[in-house]
This record gives structure tokens, sequence and C-alpha cells, in this order.
């Protein structure tokens, strides 16, 4: 009874990892896949991601990121287009990376 | 010229004989049986099985031989056949071939009566026999279930070896068992399916993509699709029509008025029942539809709407045939009547490969709900649907939400509730539940003051007429939806100067108001922030659809910031959730501080949450109903 009431932990998928993704042009993209990008200084950033055809922005992140190699999940199930634009910005909204993903 | 003469009446005859006059004939063969001089050598005198029968007709037999082919009226079969073109007067045999087409569904029973033997089938299965040799003395019968509109093939065939010779056949339909007749319009001696093409064009909205819809076959990028494997094209009896001839009695006369009254002999009518006449071509002056008023005996009498002008303004060719009575106009006259026969009432079924209730989120909006609010609070105090909010009739029926005939609070709390997500528009969306299909000249005309005279039910299905005289049609359909009240998704009406249309501009994005979204964990917790600057823009409403993971995330509540007092609403529609404000009177609107705080748990430990949670389609309108476009920035 005790074990059928147990919370389950829901699994992070395995995932695939990348080197720096703002070195590349566009990168293709799966759900859960882990996006690596460097920084410089300690801060507050955010990533957003935008539709590249239409330009809106669909979601943005803000996260504290540290010198040196950061890594975080992208998730894609709920995002609504395939084509799309990933943005790196500090605290003053200057732009630190740009690049295209596309959802596979 | 003797020649010429006897070749012209030749190629008269021969079309008299071959032509293929359709409804009310049949075909037959004639055969000298037992070559013609009693012989017995290949078969016996009658046949007493329907093998028998097909050998006697077998022309391998050399006894047997075709002697005439052609066509008769259906009555010269039924009412004894030997006036059909046969050899001698015994040792013969005659076939007769038809499509029998059926008025009624049910059991049809066949009688047959003959001297000597005779057999009837339908289809290839032989439904009455009576064979051997002898008088026709009994009908014999034989029932068959038949399906009306389905066309069968009946064979009916006698022969007689010597003696007297007749074949007799009627039959009785499902309604009247009892009843044995022959009806003409049930028969017909063309092998030949009438075919029609018919390509369906929906004229949709630019928000819809055709290709998501299908009629059998998804429509094309232009919304349309051939539906000619769709139709039916089975002629069915639609009545009867009567042609008034000139001729030497006055069988007919007419009173006239706006509305005319046709007076027909009933002893004109032989096996063609009065009430049956839909149509009467009358000499010159009229070809159309009539109306059987009744008939009392002497005359059944039908009403044309119509002056007849042609029978008094002396226009007529026909002026030799009608005479003035003083009170009516009589007609010198022969009356032959025939059945009409027309195409079936076709029908098409819609089908879509949308998720309607997504769909139904972008169909249905806060600028719907908003503009429905100030469409009634305009309407004045007698809610007489002149709120000058609406441009088109259709608003008012899509506004109808629960189809009452009008359009008022009910309706706009319904909408309302469909937007907070209290209750849905109907409990299911499906195509039934939510689509109208319109035929085109229809949608233009609904009007603002004439709209609840129109019947526009809901459904995917959609039934038109493909006797238009043409070979192929093209069918124009609109396609609307219950709730599109600022017909968003909705076919747009063509203007067409009707005084019951407005003339207003229908909304247009002008100006956009921007917005953003960022999103952050603290803690053990997730935020998505939607902020709000209307720029200059009076925004009385806004929609989000903010999706999100639901496998990693839980929506917890929703906190509001808005300045006024709002209806502020949020749904959790399972994958994402729908939120917004609506001021449905417009008196004030919301500004820069407006910011919507999401809340979600998670099961898991999330360090980030980039593309867990995301903005799908957006909508806000203004204090003056235009639907605003929002910019995320």
């Amino acid at each position: 009874m005790l074990s059928a009431c147990r919370k389950v932990e829901l699994p992070i998928p395995v995932v695939p990892t990348n080197t720096n993704i703002f070195n590349s042009k566009q990168t293709e993209v799966t759900d859960g896949q882990i996006i690596t990008f460097d920084l410089k200084v300690n801060g507050v950033y955010t990533l957003t991601i935008g539709d590249s055809v239409t330009n809106q922005v669909v979601t943005r992140e803000r996260f504290t990121g540290k010198i040196g190699e950061n890594k975080l999940i992208l998730y894609t199930k709920s995002l609504p287009v395939t084509y799309l634009y990933l943005l790196l910005e500090d605290g003053n909204k200057t732009q630190i990376g740009k690049t295209t993903i596309i959802i596979k | 010229m003797k020649k010429l003469l006897v070749t012209f009446l030749l190629i008269i005859l021969s079309f008299v004989t071959y032509s293929q006059s359709g409804v009310g004939y049949v075909n037959y063969t004639s055969y000298k049986t037992h070559n013609g001089t009693a012989a017995l050598n290949q078969y016996g005198q009658f046949p007493y099985t329907a093998a028998e029968f097909d050998n006697m007709l077998n022309t391998a037999n050399s006894n047997t031989t075709i002697t005439h082919t052609g066509e008769v009226p259906l009555a010269t079969m039924c009412n004894g056949s030997t006036q059909t073109p046969h050899w001698g007067g015994d040792l013969y045999a005659i076939k007769f071939e038809f499509w029998f087409i059926p008025t009624q569904t049910g059991s049809y029973s066949f009688g047959i009566n003959s001297d000597d033997a005779s057999d009837l089938s339908v289809d290839g299965t032989m439904i009455t026999t009576f064979y051997g040799g002898h008088s026709s003395y009994a009908y014999q019968y034989g029932s068959t279930n038949m399906v009306a509109g389905t066309r069968y093939k009946i064979i009916a065939r006698y022969q007689e070896y010597g003696g007297g010779d007749a074949l007799y056949v009627r039959w009785s339909r499902p309604s009247a068992p009892s009843s044995y007749s022959y009806w003409n319009e049930e028969v017909t001696n063309i092998n030949s399916t009438p075919t029609k093409k018919a390509v369906a064009k929906f004229n949709l909205n630019t928000n819809l993509t055709p290709t998501t819809f299908a009629v059998g076959s998804a429509l094309s990028s232009a919304g349309s699709v051939d539906i000619t494997t769709s139709l039916d094209s089975t002629k069915i009896s639609s009545g009867t029509k009567g042609t008034i001839v000139g001729g030497e009695v006055e069988w007919s006369y007419v009173d006239l008025g706006a509305t005319s009254t046709l007076h027909i002999d009933m002893r004109k009518f032989g096996n063609t029942t009065p009430s049956s006449v839909s149509q009467i071509k009358l000499l010159d002056v009229y070809d159309g539809s009539v109306t059987y008023i009744n008939n009392d005996g002497t005359w059944a009498n039908y009403s044309i709407p119509s002056s007849l002008p042609k029978v008094t303004d002396g226009t007529s060719t026909n002026n030799q045939y009608i005479r003035n009575g003083n009170g009516y106009y009589a007609f010198k006259c022969e009356v032959t009547f025939a059945s009409v026969m027309a195409y079936k009432t076709q029908s098409i079924t819609t089908t879509t490969t949308n998720n309607l209730t997504t769909l139904y989120n972008s169909i249905v909006t806060v600028s719907d709900v908003y503009l429905a609010f100030k469409e009634l609070a305009n309407g004045g105090i007698f809610g007489n649907q002149s709120g000058n909010e609406f441009t088109y009739g259709i608003q008012y029926k899509n506004a109808d939400i629960n189809d009452d005939g009008y359009f008022n609070e009910k309706d706009c709390f319904a909408l309302l509730q469909n937007l907070t997500g209290v209750k849905t528009l109907v409990d299911t969306f499906n195509l039934n539940k939510t689509m109208r299909i319109i035929p085109q000249t229809k949608y233009d005309s609904i009007g603002k003051s004439n709209w609840t005279t129109f019947t526009t039910p809901l459904g995917s299905g959609y039934s038109f007429d493909i006797n238009t005289g043409k070979a192929s049609d093209t069918i124009n359909l609109a396609m609307t939806w219950k709730g599109d009240v600022n017909i968003s998704h909705s076919t747009t009406p063509k203007s067409n100067g009707i005084t019951t249309m407005s003339i207003k501009t229908m909304n247009v994005i002008s100006t956009d108001i921007n917005a953003s979204i960022m999103t952050e964990v603290i803690a053990d917790s997730i935020y998505a922030y939607i902020t709000l600057d209307p720029l200059v823009q009076n925004v009385v409403g806004t929609q989000f659809q903010l999706n999100y993971d639901n496998s990693l995330l839980k929506f917890k509540g929703i906190q509001f910031t808005t300045k006024g007092s709002p209806t502020n609403y949020a749904t959790d529609k399972g994958a994402y959730i729908n939120l917004g404000s609506l001021i449905s009177d417009g008196s004030t609107s919301l500004d820069k501080t407006t910011t919507y705080k999401i809340s979600f748990s998670s099961n898991t430990k999330l360090n980030n949450i980039l593309g867990l949670i995301s903005i799908g389609s957006t909508d806000a309108v203004n204090k003056d109903g235009k639907t605003l476009k929002i910019k995320i920035n």
C-alpha cells in the first residue's frame, strides 16, 4: 500500500550534449536536450526563444549564469512552432549569442 | 421521287422502332419458335422450367430465330402484349426487358397471366412463373423487396404454341399490397445511369487551412473538392407532367387570376393519378409547376402561379385552340401525361483533421465576447438588434448561442462563460455542433433584420439539388461557426447591396500592442509572467494561450494585477492555460501595469525550464471592438 502511494519521480530524459550552441548558426534539437554555452561573468541572464518567421517571442527564461561553461536543458514539447531562434542576453539586454534552432 | 419518299419513310420508321423513349417503355425481342412449323425436335410444346424456357429462346437452336426487336409502351406489355410485333399467330415467343425503379421501399408483388407459358425475373431471380400450356385464366404472383430509387432489371417473357395468346403483367406497391396496376413512372427501357459532375467550393476564411477539411477527399488549397463520386445520379420519379396540345375537344379550361386555376377533364387521366401531376405544359402559354387542388369527379383542378397573359394578349401561336368563355378560357386540346424523373437530393459530409477543441480557442476569443457585449449594450432597451456593432446578419446567427432566434444577454453570458472556462459553448466540440455550411448566395443574403428567418442548421452534412440542367455543377458554400461573432474564421459575406446589410468595414488590425513573457525557477516553484503594454490602445480584452508541458508541470494558480474591474479568467485546458481579462462594458481599460503571474509546480527537481512554458495564440480587443495584434517582445 505504501509503495502504491509513493510519489513517482519522473525521470529526466537521457539527452545528447552539445558544444557551445551559439558557435553554430543552426542546430537541430530534441526535447530534453542539453545546450551548452560559455559566459564570461557571473550574473542574471535571459534565454529567449522566438519564432523565426513572425519574430514573435514564444518564451523566455531568466536564470543565474556562472563564469565558464553553462548547461541548460531545452524542452520542446510545448513550443508552438519548430523553426525558432535562441537568444542569450545579459541583465542589460545586451546580446551575447544568437542562433537558430530547429525542433526535430 | 417515290424512291426518296420510301427512303424517308423507312428512316422515320427506324426511329419509331429503335428510338429509346425511356420512362414508360419496355424493350422487346420477338422469336419464331418451333421452326414456325410446330417442330418438336429441339424442345417441347411448352416450357415447364426456366431452363426449358431459356432453351426455347436460344437462337443456337435452329428452330428459334429472332424476328423483331424494339420497344413498346409499358401498357402494351401489361394489357395482353399481342400488339407487340411478332411472328405469326402461333409458334412465337416474346421477351420483354426493362429497368424497374421503385418509387417506394418494401415488398413489391408482381403478377403475370398468360397463354401459354410465361415467367418474370428481377435481377436474374425468378419471381413468378406460369409454365406449361394453358389459357390466361389466372394471375400468378410473386413478391420481392425493393428499395426506392434503386434500379432493377426485369425480364418478362411468354410463348405461344397454338390457340389463344396473351401476356398480362401488373404489380402492387408496398403501400397498397392488394392494389394491382402498372405505373409508367417506375419503368424505363434505358439502361443508363445518368451521370453528373459536381465540385464543392468552400469559400473559407483565410484563418482556416482548407486542406484540413475534406469531403471524401481533402479540399484543395483553394477550398475545392471534386464530389462527383459522392453523387447518387439515379433519377427517381418526381411527380407527373401533363402536356396539353391543340386538339378537337375542350378537355381543359382555365380561370384566370393572379394565380390561375386550371381544370382538366378527368377522362383524360387514364392510369395517371391527378394528384401526382406537379408540372403542366399548357399549349405555348405556360410550362412550369402547378399545385394540385382537388378533383370533383369531372375535373381535376390545379393552381398555376401565373396570370397566363398569353391566353388573352393574342401572342399565343395556339389562339385557334383558345376560346373566351366569358369568365373562363377553354382549350380544344389533347392531354398526355408522363412521369417526371429527377435526380435525388444529394448530400455531402464534411470532416476535418483539426482538433476542434483547440481550433475553437482561436475561433471564439475575447474579441468575439467583447463584440457581442458591445452589440448588446448598444442595441437599445428593446433589444432590437440594431447595435450597429455587427456588420452582417450572420454575426447575429453566430452570436445566438442558444439558437432561440434571439440575440440577447443569455447569449453574451454563454460566450463569457466559454471564455472564462465556466461552461463551454457546446458539450462536445465536433463539426455537427459547431459548424454551419450555407450556400454562398443564401449566406450573402442573411441580413441584420431578417437573420431569424434563415434556417441554417449546425452540422457537417449538407444537402443540395443537382437538377440544374447542367452537366457539371459547382456548389459554392460558405462555412461559419457558432460563437464566431467577429467572423474571424467564417466566410466573409459579399457586399450585395441588401439594405439590411451594414456597409461598416469589418474589424481592421490597425495598431499593435505589446506584451512580454518571462519564466523563472525560484526554489521549487516555477513562474511565468505575462505583462501588457497597451501603448495608445484602450484595451478592454486580452486572451493568451499559455502552453505548458503537463508531463513535468502542474498548474497551481494565477495572480492577476489589473486596473479597473475586469473579469479575469484562467482555465486549465490540460496542455495550456486560457487566460486573460475582459471589461465587457468597455467602461475602463487595461494599462501597462497589467500582469499575469502564473504558478506551476513540478514533481521533478528542475534546474531550468527553458521551453516548458510558451505563448501560443493571443487575442486582444479595444474599446471600439477592434481586434488588436499582440506583439510579444
